[in-house]
């Protein structure tokens, strides 16, 4: 079982990521795998030139690979991998990759929900949107911290 | 007197710097004299190190405010994580 993760301050290929995982979790039945890509439109519903992500080396890959650790302890999971991006994203280019690879679906798409979850509000990165307004840092919205609670009730996920 | 190098992430580095060099007089036992010595420094730091939203990291770790500080550690104020 194994736990990957990469931080990357340049551009994020998920088609190779995939490629790559598949090719890691031979043998496995049941591969999931997520893409999230930088939106459009800022919070402030203005388009949006960039979007930044400021991190600190050494504890934001800490962050991630706590989360990833966590997705392996909780799940019947045989591989998981978190490709993120760090530094200046432009609009609708992919942000995060999350690949999870189980004997089952049922595990790999549980493990995949999960990390996404986790990764949207625990993942040590401080985001800034820039739009025509000018730059502003945001933080997880109501709706990640929903979402990240739903792991902790319990029969989590169901 | 020394010299502290403080690192600040997110909006804490585009209001102070992302690392800035501090005037420490006393010897810093925990991180909570460690941002009480700090404060001292200005309006805009106090704000920043006084704030109980913004946590210390110490040689990279998060950490609480009776956590142990020595001299050549690294020294970092974080603001709420955004998440990825």
């Amino acid at each position: 079982m194994g736990c990957t993760v990469r931080l990357s301050p340049g551009p994020l290929a998920p088609d190779a990521e995939l490629r790559d995982f598949l090719q890691i979790v031979a043998g496995k039945g049941a591969i999931v795998n997520f893409v999230g890509v930088a939106r459009p439109v800022s919070q402030a519903g203005l388009p949006l030139t960039g979007l930044y992500l400021d991190h600190y080396p050494g504890l934001t890959e800490r962050t991630l690979a706590g989360i990833a650790a966590s997705a392996c302890a909780l799940f019947p999971v045989e591989d998981v991998v978190i490709a993120h991006r760090c530094g200046l994203v432009e609009p609708e280019q992919p942000i995060v990759f999350v690949g999870a690879a189980a004997m089952h679906r049922r595990a790999a798409f549980l493990a995949a929900d999960y990390l996404m979850d986790r990764l949207k509000t625990d993942a040590g990165f401080w985001k800034r949107e820039d739009d025509a307004s000018g730059s502003h840092w945001i933080e997880p919205t109501g709706h990640d911290r929903q979402d990240r609670e739903r792991w902790s009730q319990p029969h989590a996920g169901n | 007197m020394a010299i502290q190098s403080i690192l600040f992430f997110g909006y804490l580095g585009d209001l102070l710097g992302r690392s800035r060099d501090f005037d420490v007089s006393d010897d810093p036992v925990t991180v909570r004299d460690m941002r009480r010595l700090l404060a001292s420094a200005g309006d805009d730091v106090a704000a920043a190190v006084l704030n109980p939203c913004v946590r210390a990291c110490v040689d990279g770790m998060i950490v609480r405010d009776d956590a142990p500080v020595r001299r050549g550690q690294e020294i970092a104020f974080i603001p709420p994580l955004s998440g990825g």
